[in-house]
């Protein structure tokens, strides 16, 4: 076995015994006068409910923003948040737009090439050339 | 045009050559396709067309298909009334004919086993060094994409998996390898799924951002671009873990003599 | 009665007019395409014509193209072990 130094620092590794959901909140904000909002506000009506009915761990927000589109705004555990404007949408893609904030992790998009990120050490050893037999050249 | 010895040659030769129908399906499905056959009248219309169009059918063929079909045919004609329907099969003889009759082991439903799992005796010997040997690492495969994971990694799968929610725990049941730092578990090609547990968190969907192809074709000013916005299923393994020899014989396991194509705990030279 | 799987492996990119032909009128359009036909001797001869190109076997009956696509499809390699909504309500229970 390796020798292994004290860890200082504990990584969070969300999932691995407890799981949090990342999106601890969402905003809804509307406005009762402007045309755009018709679909959010038949959405707070009908479909809000049941959606926080279902997800009892993310805590829900409904507030006006009088002569503006409207918007869901999510806010994240590790401290960001991200705003989709709802202008004109009917309210089966404004609950496709929540889905979206619910299952996003709040960070920043990123384009990333492998499907394994590992904090472990490799778990076989690292190679060394002064160790294990020679092999014939 | 052939003469009809040298086409009987050249059937026996297809015969010697391609022993099975399908060598690379599983059991259970070779022997749905022998039972098949004996209810071969699928196409009756096709195989009475087939005679009538070609009169140089050989011998050897035309009398097996007529003195089987009528009984056979009527007999499954009554119950249907129309031939052109695929006849009324069990279950277990079920002919899947479009993209949704997936059969239930190509599904990612919980197993269920109606035979106890057998280890030989060599495994069962050497399983405690890789037991006792933490930590461990798990070659799994998805969808034949192989995954090297130990507990606690961070996985990003390359799509995005239909049906699950975060916070749901799924289990990987395809390994091709298990190990620790001086011993690996190889499978032949993959090792039985009772034998370890490999448990991963589902913990959101990400995606990537927005990507801008940008067509062009020559000599003209019109540019098209293509949008694309992929989103991912991310997970989290929560465990990688090799069951110990006591828990295997909890279970009822079987320990039987050594086989060729067992697999064996290799230890790193 | 007996069939012939035909697979198309290779292209008749650049062969005879001929070859091209026998292949559309086996019905192989592009390749790793697979027809069934019952064995015969036309089709025994058209085969000949093509035999460098095509892998032949000889089954019981026509494989429906669904039969022919699960033959490649791998496991999925997973299954849903425990939904998130039952976890929450075992630990609500405790």
């Amino acid at each position: 076995m390796p020798v292994q130094a004290l860890r200082t620092v504990t990584a969070a590794r969300n999932g691995v015994g407890a799981f949090i959901l990342q999106c601890k909140r969402l905003d809804f904000h509307y406005c009762d006068w402007a045309g755009s909002s018709r679909g959010m506000n038949e959405f707070l009506r009908q479909n809000l409910p049941a959606f926080a009915r279902e997800h009892p761990q993310i805590e829900i927000r409904v507030a006006p923003r009088p002569r503006k589109h409207p918007i869901i705004r999510g806010h994240f555990v590790n401290g960001k948040d991200k705003t989709i404007c709802v202008r004109n949408l009917e309210p089966s893609d404004i609950l496709k737009q929540t889905l979206l904030l619910k299952d996003a992790s709040g960070e920043k998009l990123k384009r990333t090439k492998k499907p394994v990120t590992s904090t472990n050490d490799s778990v076989r050893g690292i190679w060394s050339p002064y160790h294990g037999d020679l092999r014939g050249v | 045009m052939f003469s009809r010895s040298a086409l009987r040659s050249l059937a026996q030769d297809l015969r010697l050559t391609t022993p099975s129908a399908i060598p690379s399906a599983p059991l259970p499905q070779r022997v749905f396709l022998h039972q098949a056959a004996s209810l071969r009248n699928a196409q009756p219309q096709s195989s009475t067309q087939s005679s009538s169009l070609n009169p140089d059918t050989p011998l050897s063929a035309t009398p097996q298909a007529q003195d089987t079909q009528p009984e056979i045919q009527q007999g499954f004609k009554a119950p249907s009334g129309n031939p052109t329907t695929t006849p009324n099969t069990p279950a277990d003889t079920f002919i899947p004919q479009t993209r949704n009759h997936i059969p239930i082991e190509k599904q990612p439903v919980p197993p269920t086993f109606d035979s106890p799992l057998k280890v030989t005796q060599s495994l069962m010997s050497r399983l405690p060094h890789l037991v006792g040997q933490t930590p461990h690492y798990i070659v799994a495969e998805l969808h034949a994409r192989p995954y090297l994971l130990t507990e606690g990694d961070h996985l990003r799968l390359p799509f995005l998996m239909p049906k699950v929610k975060p916070g749901d725990v799924l289990r990987f049941n395809r390994a091709t390898a298990l190990g620790s730092r001086d011993f690996t578990l190889k499978g032949t090609p993959h090792v039985d799924e009772r034998l370890f547990e490999c448990r991963v968190r589902v913990t959101g969907v990400e995606s990537e951002p927005l990507r801008i192809k940008e067509k062009t074709k020559r000599r003209q000013r019109h540019v098209k671009k293509a949008l694309s916005k992929h989103r991912y299923t991310v997970m989290r393994v929560m465990d990688v873990k090799v069951k110990t020899p006591d828990e295997l014989l909890q279970e009822g396991t079987q320990v039987v003599e050594d086989a060729e194509d067992s697999p064996e705990i290799e230890t790193r030279a | 009665m007996s069939f012939f799987r035909i697979t198309l492996l290779r292209s008749a990119i650049g062969l005879p007019r001929r070859s091209t032909d026998v292949l559309k009128a086996l019905g192989l359009k592009k390749r790793m395409g697979t027809v069934f036909h019952a064995v015969s001797p036309s089709v025994a001869g058209q085969i000949m014509k093509v035999k460098e190109l095509v892998s032949v076997e000889e089954v019981d009956r026509r494989l429906t193209k669904q039969e022919v696509h699960l033959e490649r499809k791998p496991d999925p390699g997973y299954y849903l072990e425990k939904s998130c909504v039952a976890e929450r309500t075992e630990l609500r229970g405790q």
